[in-house]
């Protein structure tokens, strides 16, 4: 999950934290790191997980947000 | 705006202070001061001109130029306030976003990719519809063929990003005779 590049990104309920989504009563925003090597062009990604999430979203606005793009490590080494 | 207009509060706030404190001093005789001592009388009867001046429309040049002036800035305040403000991400498509940060990485690794490339900086704005503004500078060495990198480097930069799936609606290319000793890359 994506931190924001400005202001941090997450939501708070009660002692608990959620890294990388952000409620609010109308918008709901997620944000993603996409890592190396992209199986899908970037708006494919990001759109795939607007339609599985939208469903869940109680009718607030979806919105996908990718904060970054790392390399993903390499395990072999 | 929001900063400049932080700004302006502040300093208004600050005056606004600061005249408070010389009121309070000057209004109950504080140390030694008193409202008597202030310069009231020339300031007053300044005003009392400017307003006869008004009425009998008989105001100076440098007065009517200087009141145009304040209604010129005020009128590019006010439409400077009602347009809103430029987002902050690119927006990819319906309710899909990237941050100009990943833009600019992309377009700053693809174009240093490039063999006459030595460096180069990108600047990347948003839109309100999808696509991104990007304007990057390229440094490359004196006595090139810069019209040939131009349109290289245009082409690779649009290949690498439309793969991505980077929405770019405008990408100015600039570039830049330097010196290969004060450039990111000397050889490539």
């Amino acid at each position: 999950m994506g931190r924001g590049r400005y202001v941090e990104a997450a939501t708070y309920e009660g002692v608990e934290k959620v890294s990388g989504v952000v409620v609010t009563p109308e918008d709901l925003e997620i944000h993603i790191v996409a890592r190396y090597p992209l199986p899908r062009p970037i708006p494919e990604i990001a759109e795939s997980i607007r339609e599985r999430v939208a469903p869940e979203a109680g009718g607030r606005r979806t919105m996908v947000v990718v904060d970054d793009l790392e390399v993903a490590e390499d395990e072999s080494l | 705006m929001r900063v400049f207009n932080r700004i302006f509060v502040v300093l208004l706030l600050a005056g606004l202070f600061v005249l408070g404190v010389y009121l309070v001093v000057y209004a109950f005789d504080l140390f030694g001061y008193s409202l008597d001592s202030l310069p009231i009388s020339d300031f007053s009867s300044g005003l009392e001109e400017f307003v006869t001046g008004v009425e009998n429309s008989n105001l100076s040049v440098i007065t009517v130029t200087i009141l145009v002036l304040l209604a010129v800035v005020g009128l590019l305040w006010f439409i400077a306030e009602l347009r809103p403000t430029a987002p902050r991400r690119v927006r990819m498509g319906n309710g899909t976003y990237v941050s100009r940060g990943v833009v600019e990485e992309e377009v700053a690794t693809v174009a240093e990719q490039v063999s006459d490339v030595l460096g180069s900086s990108v600047n990347v704005r948003a839109r309100r519809s999808p696509g991104a503004l990007v304007d990057l500078e390229a440094r490359v060495r004196r006595g090139e063929n810069l019209e040939t990198i131009k349109s290289g480097l245009q082409s690779t930069v649009r290949e690498h990003l439309s793969g991505r799936g980077l929405p770019v609606s405008k990408l100015n290319v600039r570039l830049v005779e330097a010196d290969p000793r004060q450039t990111k890359t000397r050889v490539q």
